[in-house]
């Protein structure tokens, strides 16, 4: 059995082995000589222990030297066995692709014919295969195993639920490859489904001139590849998926079915001609702002690849109530600078009311951008104080946002009468005059607060806010309210304060005050943050429905997630929403730990089997791509570096890297560090 | 007192124990009256036996009251009060010139602190030393000048050798043929059987043995940390110690050796007293003394 090296000048360093031993000799002499009246007790003291403390010494310096010796010689790369480092050896490392990508259609099928036919075009005896699989973080499967050998462990692989980071799998192949003489032949193979967006992956990484590289592809150019290619939200409930046949040839047909938290709400039957681009809408029910929902877009045929025909959008309904406020110079008290209760809308300021189910994304618009607002924002709730001077395609634009189920409130002001808006059928009531209440009573006009239970006033309904005393209104406005209208807040003499009316999906809700002071006291009290955020709430809510936010994650990563509804430290049960699947995952203080899961949506419950929350678990955008590229177009993408792949490069992780230093290195460096707590010396010392 | 004399003794040492007796506990022989017990019955203050009167006897001790109530001849004996002999062996080798202070000083303060206790009793004191061989510089006196010749010797005599104990023994010789008190000042960094085999014989000459073992705090508690080679001062033999490994096993070699000799002179019934250089001298002598005054 041979010992060859493959970097043998750093066995040069050898002279290093001199250092413990130049130490060892240099702390002998600059021992200090004290005289003592008697030695007598140290002589008889245990002789033995004085032996085995000479013995223990040298035993320490012959540790140090070997330690020393070893980590050149295992730098210097050494190997050993029959002809070691003959060009007649072969290695490979295969990459292999885990992301879930490859879990769809048949792709995972075609794995195994190709890995069986890279390896058994090994030709050397000493022949040995690394596979390693790429998934978020690369993971060796196979170390340096004899062909037969790795064919039979690469039955047992499966694919993954996540992404798949080929560089990094790429760098770590390459550095295996480098750990083996430059002599044997090193080949390096990626096995992949080819999806487009891997190109911008593998172009991160050169690989070497002199490496034989190659790309096996698992997809079948030739099938249907049709796919839902985009999903996003265009209203405050619409979703617009756009698909795409990217087949060379033949039309796709099949079935494009929307689902809102995996059930299937609506099933599009539909045709696509090669290249075709075809765009479907979907608008939700009954979803109330700030609710968050699973949406996805599944297009179903008969061949085409299951993979790329998937998108969720759970992103878009997600988070706050969005609120855009319209101002206008004529309706100043609508966002007045003393009081800014827009800002403190946003602020933890209203928790104090107990009211701030949710903090609310407002923005502030002038009214003449307020329906770019509404077609960029997608809003649940749009307050405006007509005046007379909004732009006259205003009324179109509320209006279709009103159809779409947005909630609309109408504060009216001085100026309200003026107004085109205030003459829409979809206005609760129609003014008729102003009337000047201040000399009512002493303190103005009151509130009705005896139903305050329900409508805008249940925020005061609390017991916190049992002390909650009506405002006093100086002027209103003497409505008639129109048919399906329903008053939520009276006066106390019965007129109206606050009336609702539906109109399509939406609500139109109108205030019979302005905030200015001139109309009433209110701004200028602790109570009217809250009452606009009740205005807000009521305004956008379903009655009886409460928003249910859950959190979402991408599929096949281990997260931790925060969930409100979780409490202390507990085991949960992550069950596959009408499915069989079930995961057992942790929540500890109040945060879930989830396990990898497959893309879905899972109830979370407890030991009770009783659902705390929901969870999602969607397909990274990265795995949903329709688009699949050729081994060719893929290799084309991919640099080739001019350096030389190098060799002989150590490492404890090699393979079969002469087993013996690594297990004499572990040894010999276990034995040391025993040694030295042991003997309470220090390294060198 | 002499200078030099000055540097061996502290006058405050011996002011403070001239009151205090050195009771010797066996008899001794002795040509001068002094406060110990003698073998023979004569002169003397405490009452021992009535004997017939024999022709010769001095008429002065015949007890007439005992013959008026028996009209009998007796004569009345008393326990004869000597004075004691006392040698001094001062451990003068090598070791002993240890220490801050150093052991040397301290047991000449104690040696001339017994000699003017002893001569102010009355009772001869001698001197003999242990260097490079035993030497008795002092044969037993209470002579007037024996207090300041004692002076001269301690302070002339420097340190070195390493003589044994059996020398003294053998120095000593026929002075150790009467019986007396032979008082050890020495650290006594001897094997244990050796010290069994001096006070063996010391016992089988009736002589009466106290040993001031005098010990700096340096070799109690080896208050070292680096390595250091170690040199014996007396033989000269170097020995590697690393203090933080060998301290406990040192202290407990030291309290092994320190329990032997206690055992060895509790079975010879000599008394030892052990001495930390860095307690006063004083104190101790006080102590020992009162406590042997009380055992007496």
């Amino acid at each position: 059995m041979g010992l060859t090296f493959s970097q043998p000048w750093l066995l040069a360093a050898l002279v290093a082995v001199g250092i413990p031993i130049l130490i060892h000799l240099l702390r002998r002499r600059q021992l200090t000589i004290r005289r003592f009246s008697s030695v007598r007790f140290f002589l008889e003291m245990d002789q033995n222990a004085r032996r085995r403390k000479r013995v223990r010494r040298w035993l320490l310096l012959s540790l140090r030297v070997l330690a020393i010796a070893f980590v050149v010689l295992a730098l210097a790369g050494p190997h050993a066995g029959a002809g070691a480092g003959a060009k007649s050896d072969e290695r490979l490392v295969i990459v292999l692709d885990q992301s879930i990508s490859m879990s769809m259609d048949h792709r995972w099928a075609r794995v195994a014919p190709i890995l069986r036919r890279e390896i058994a075009s090994l030709n050397a005896n000493h022949a040995r295969v690394t596979i390693i699989g790429a998934g978020p973080t690369p993971k060796l499967l196979v170390d340096a195993r004899r062909p037969s050998e790795a064919i039979a462990e690469s039955k047992g692989f499966r694919p993954g639920f996540g992404t798949s980071d080929l560089t990094d799998a790429l760098r770590r192949a390459l550095s295996i490859l480098s750990r083996y003489p430059a002599a044997t032949r090193r080949s390096l193979r990626l096995v992949t489904d080819g999806q487009s967006s891997q190109k911008a992956q593998l172009t991160g990484r050169a690989i070497p001139r002199n490496c034989d590289f190659r790309i096996q592809t698992v997809t079948d150019q030739s099938a249907r590849n049709a796919a839902v290619t985009s999903l996003k939200r265009i209203g405050p409930r619409q979703f617009e998926a756009t698909l795409r046949n990217l087949s060379a040839d033949g039309a796709v047909e099949g079935e494009l079915a929307w689902r809102v938290n995996g059930a299937v709400a609506r099933r599009d039957k539909l045709s696509l001609g090669a290249g075709a681009i075809m765009r479907s809408r979907f608008t939700l029910r009954a979803a109330p702002g700030g609710s968050r929902q699973l949406i996805s877009a599944l297009l179903q045929t008969q061949d085409a690849l299951q993979a790329d025909n998937c998108r969720s959008c759970v992103e878009d309904l997600e988070g706050p109530l969005r609120v855009v406020v319209a101002k206008s110079p004529a309706a100043p008290g609508l966002v007045p600078t003393e009081f800014f209760w827009v800002t403190a809308l946003q602020s933890t300021a209203v928790e104090m009311y107990g009211t701030n189910q949710a903090k609310r994304a407002v923005r502030v618009v002038p009214v003449e951008r307020l329906a770019q607002a509404i077609a960029e924002a997608h809003p649940d709730v749009v307050i405006i104080s007509p005046t007379g001077e909004e732009p006259g395609s205003l009324a179109g634009v509320l209006e279709s946002f009103l159809r779409a189920g947005g909630a609309l409130i109408l504060f009216s002001g001085d100026l309200a009468q003026r107004s085109l808006l205030m003459r829409q059928p979809w206005v609760p009531a129609r003014l008729e005059a102003l009337q000047d209440t201040s000399s009512w009573k002493g303190d103005g006009l009151q509130l009705d607060l005896s139903h305050r239970e329900q409508g805008p006033l249940s925020v005061f309904d609390a017991d916190s806010v049992r002390t909650f005393r009506s405002p006093a209104f100086s002027r209103r406005w003497t409505a008639r309210l129109k048919e399906a209208s329903q008053v939520a807040v009276r006066f106390e003499d019965g007129q109206p304060l606050v009336a609702v009316r539906h109109f399509e999906k939406g609500r139109c809700v109108w205030v019979n005050t302005s905030m200015d002071a001139e109309w009433t006291d209110w701004p200028r009290k602790r109570s009217f943050v809250p009452w606009v955020d009740g205005l807000v709430h009521f305004a956008a809510a379903k009655l009886g429905r409460k928003p249910q936010p859950f959190p979402s994650c991408a599929a096949g990563v281990a997260v931790t997630l925060s969930l409100p509804a979780a409490k202390g430290d507990r085991p949960v049960t992550l069950r596959e929403w009408q499915g069989g699947k079930r995961f057992n995952a942790q929540i500890r203080k109040g945060r879930l730990e989830v396990p990898p899961l497959p893309p879905g949506l899972y109830e979370v419950r407890d030991h009770d089997e009783r659902t705390i929350s929901y969870l999602s678990s969607y397909v990274p955008v990265s795995e949903s791509d329709p688009n699949v590229l050729s081994a060719q177009e893929l290799a084309a993408s991919i640099p080739r570096s001019p350096l030389p792949l190098t060799g002989g490069n150590f490492a404890l992780s090699t393979g079969e890297h002469s087993s013996w230093i690594r297990q004499g290195l572990f040894l010999l460096v276990l034995g040391l560090l025993v040694a030295e707590m042991c003997y309470g010396n220090r390294l060198f010392a | 007192m002499k200078p030099e004399a000055q540097e061996a003794i502290d006058p405050r040492w011996l002011v403070t124990v001239e009151d205090l007796p050195l009771i010797a506990r066996s008899v001794v022989h002795g040509f001068l009256s002094g406060l110990h017990r003698s073998p023979w019955l004569g002169h003397g203050s405490e009452f021992a036996s009535y004997r017939p009167y024999i022709q010769g006897d001095d008429l002065r001790r015949v007890d007439w009251k005992v013959w008026g109530r028996t009209d009998r001849l007796f004569v009345k004996e008393c326990l004869n009060e000597r004075n004691l002999r006392v040698h001094l062996v001062l451990d003068a080798t090598a070791s002993m010139d240890f220490g801050q202070p150093s052991k040397i000083r301290y047991a000449r303060a104690a040696a001339a602190s017994l000699a003017y206790l002893c001569l102010h009793q009355n009772d001869a004191v001698g001197l003999t030393c242990l260097g490079q061989t035993a030497e008795l510089l002092l044969p037993p006196s209470s002579s007037n000048r024996q207090m300041e010749e004692l002076l001269l010797e301690l302070v002339r005599r420097e340190t070195g050798g390493h003589a044994e104990l059996s020398d003294a023994e053998k120095e000593l010789g026929a002075l150790l043929e009467k019986r007396g008190m032979l008082v050890l000042l020495s650290d006594l960094l001897v094997p244990a059987e050796a010290f069994a085999a001096f006070l063996q014989t010391l016992s089988a000459r009736d002589q009466e043995v106290v040993v001031f073992r005098i010990l700096c705090p340096e070799e109690i508690d080896l208050p070292l940390h680096d390595a250091v080679l170690m040199e014996d001062v007396e033989t000269g033999a170097k020995v590697r110690v690393d203090p933080d490994e060998f301290r406990e096993r040192y202290r407990s070699s030291f309290a092994k050796h320190r329990s032997e000799l206690r055992r060895i002179s509790e079975d010879f019934e000599a008394d030892l007293v052990e001495c930390r250089t860095d307690e006063p001298l004083d104190e101790i002598l006080i102590t020992y003394l009162d406590r042997r005054w009380r055992t007496f």
